[in-house]
């Protein structure tokens, strides 16, 4: 029988193998995502800054919320899925979204749903994230609304006024939840992922969204045109 | 309840429980069938009936710690005007339980203020095997439905936030709500869900056409010409034994000034279903006039006049209405005897 040799090299992998385990174990509930509004890439400071868009108008931000659900990381043998439930993501407030763990720098993008599906659609009443309380349900048609951008507009010969951006629709053909991919090669899973939500990219994003002529979407037809709009948003910084 | 006696299968089909509640419950149940016997507020007393004839249920409720407690809450929420903005108008006002739980005489719903809404206000009857609600089906779960005319404007137009307050400082709701849901906690979706279920258990299943097509009455001469004419002509979309196909249709009404209402092509887009209202239940009919999405027609004769008329119908009429062809006074007379037999 051949005599077994310990080598410096297995030890450290041991070591290293160790160090992930503890790793792993210690970044359960501890990392997550934070969403963080941006616009130029300068941060949006809620109900104050005013921004320019590209096709003129000065804009401000009210409200940034919307639901986001599967949160899952990619890149391993099998990809690592977060059970919870649908998450209310209320970007003027401070939060913290969970995601799955992940082994040290192996994840290779993350994915997330924003919406609601049609089965959490009609399925009745839900306490927490998705109790209608929340306002962010259309009881005239086509349930949850799943985002809801809102602000003032103003431009050259346009008097001040509101616009809102609702989006929401579950059923065909404006199934309207979207899903969301980014790469995040090499992280290190240690501290909370930061993604941006770019704003400038909805309105400015070719061809250039005049929020003066279309200061409103509140149904699920509108909404399936601003969808690729709002997909293009969210970026890992 | 009919006869039959309920399986164990079928015991929390009004109230679905978590798993290990649900095997402790099987498990008393085994031990002690007398207990669950005398113990009315069981799931399993409480459970809505499933008439003979009537397809599967599509109600299913959600958990709760006492079926018939929640049922209880949904009807004094529905009577109780505080689910409005200024506690003036409650779901009874215009949900009047002597006319099917719908409006007498008034052909568009009233809320708060003296406002008037779009439509017709529904007969409320065997909404457990509804598939959608409202005219133009834009609501896919009963527990769902009652938010919209408890936040609608013209409805009840009341803030949830305000109604949690109100009900909180109610001298028995929290204990009504404890009941019902096993703890005093008063939010949203309880209250959605107690008036679900209480709607859900409003069933129509023992009218004279009911008894007559089990063999325990009979038809007159007149009625059953009225229930051939009535196969014949009308029950391809109002289907036996619910009186409805659950689905939408044209039925050749034009829109007019005092009723401009495109129907569900609003929140479909889809051409197809411009004009098109939710195909209502023709259960208790005698006592819901007046009659269509937009209450036009005051009596029976009315409507029956209309579908009659057929040259008179609008290209946008669905098929299976212009199909129906001129009905004679007589034929139309007898259609009428065997609808009433509906109530």
């Amino acid at each position: 029988m051949k005599p077994l040799f310990i080598t410096p090299s297995m030890v450290l992998s041991l070591l290293l193998f160790t160090m992930e385990g503890v790793f792993c174990f210690a970044q359960q509930g501890a990392l997550g995502m934070q969403f963080q509004p941006t616009f130029n890439g300068k941060p949006v400071t809620f109900d104050s800054t005013t921004f320019l868009t590209a096709s003129g108008a000065r804009i401000t931000f009210s409200m940034l919320k919307f639901y986001v659900s599967g949160i899952t990381i990619h890149g391993m043998d099998s990809p690592s899925i977060s059970t919870s439930d649908h998450v209310l993501v209320d970007v003027t407030e401070p939060h913290n979204v969970d995601v799955p763990s992940a082994p040290w720098g192996r994840g290779q993008a993350v994915s997330f749903t924003i919406g609601v599906d049609s089965i959490v659609n009609e399925q009745g009443p839900r306490e927490g994230a998705l109790d209608p309380r929340n306002g962010m349900y259309w009881t005239w048609a086509t349930g949850y609304i799943f985002l809801k951008l809102e602000g003032t507009l103003e431009a050259p010969g346009v008097a001040r006024r509101v616009y809102e951006i609702h989006v929401g629709g579950y059923k065909a053909p404006y199934q309207n939840t979207f899903r969301v991919t980014l790469p995040v090669e090499g992280r290190s899973w240690r501290e909370p992922l930061i993604v941006d939500v770019a704003l400038d990219r909805f309105f400015d994003a070719e061809p250039a969204f005049d929020i003066t002529k279309r200061p409103s979407v509140t149904d699920a037809r509108q909404a399936s045109d601003v969808i690729d709009r709002l997909r293009g948003m969210f970026r890992v910084r | 309840m009919h006869g039959k006696h309920p399986t164990s299968s079928t015991v929390f089909e009004g109230c679905s429980v978590s798993g290990s509640a649900r095997e402790l419950a099987l498990a008393l149940i085994a031990i002690s069938v007398a207990v669950i016997a005398h113990n009315h507020d069981n799931t399993d007393t409480a459970r809505i009936p499933q008439p003979p004839g009537f397809p599967e249920r599509v109600y299913r409720g959600g958990p709760c710690a006492s079926d018939s407690a929640v049922a209880a809450l949904g009807a004094m929420l529905f009577e109780d005007p505080i689910l409005s903005v200024d506690s003036s108008t409650s779901c009874q006002t215009c949900h009047q339980p002597f006319a099917a739980f719908a409006h007498i005489d008034h052909a568009l719903s009233h809320g708060v203020e003296g406002r008037i809404g779009r439509r017709n206000v529904p007969a409320l009857q065997n909404l457990a095997w509804q598939t959608s609600f409202m005219w133009d089906g834009s609501i896919a779960n009963l527990d769902m439905q009652s938010l919209s005319p408890i936040t609608g404007h013209e409805e009840m137009s009341e803030n949830l936030d305000h109604l949690l307050a109100k009900l909180n400082a109610h001298p028995t709701y929290p204990l009504r709500f404890r009941s019902a849901f096993g703890s005093d906690t008063i939010t949203i979706p309880r209250v959605l869900r107690a008036l679900g279920r209480f709607v859900a258990g409003l069933v129509s299943a023992d009218s004279r056409y009911d008894r007559a097509m089990q063999g325990k009455d009979t038809l007159a001469e007149n009625e059953q010409r009225g229930l051939q004419l009535f196969r014949r002509h009308c029950a391809t979309c109002h289907t036996e034994p619910l009186f409805t196909n659950n689905g939408f249709a044209s039925n050749g009404l034009q829109p007019n000034a005092a009723s401009p209402d495109s129907g569900r092509i609003r929140i479909t887009h889809d051409e197809r279903d411009l004009f098109c209202f939710k195909v209502p239940s023709l259960r208790n009919i005698t006592r819901t006039h007046p009659y269509m999405h937009d209450g036009r027609f005051k009596r029976l004769r009315d409507v029956l006049a209309h579908y009659s008329n057929t040259a008179a119908l609008p290209d946008h009429t669905d098929p299976r209405v212009r199909a129906i062809g001129p009905l004679s006074d007589m034929e139309r007379k007898d259609i009428i005897a065997f609808l009433m037999m509906l109530e």
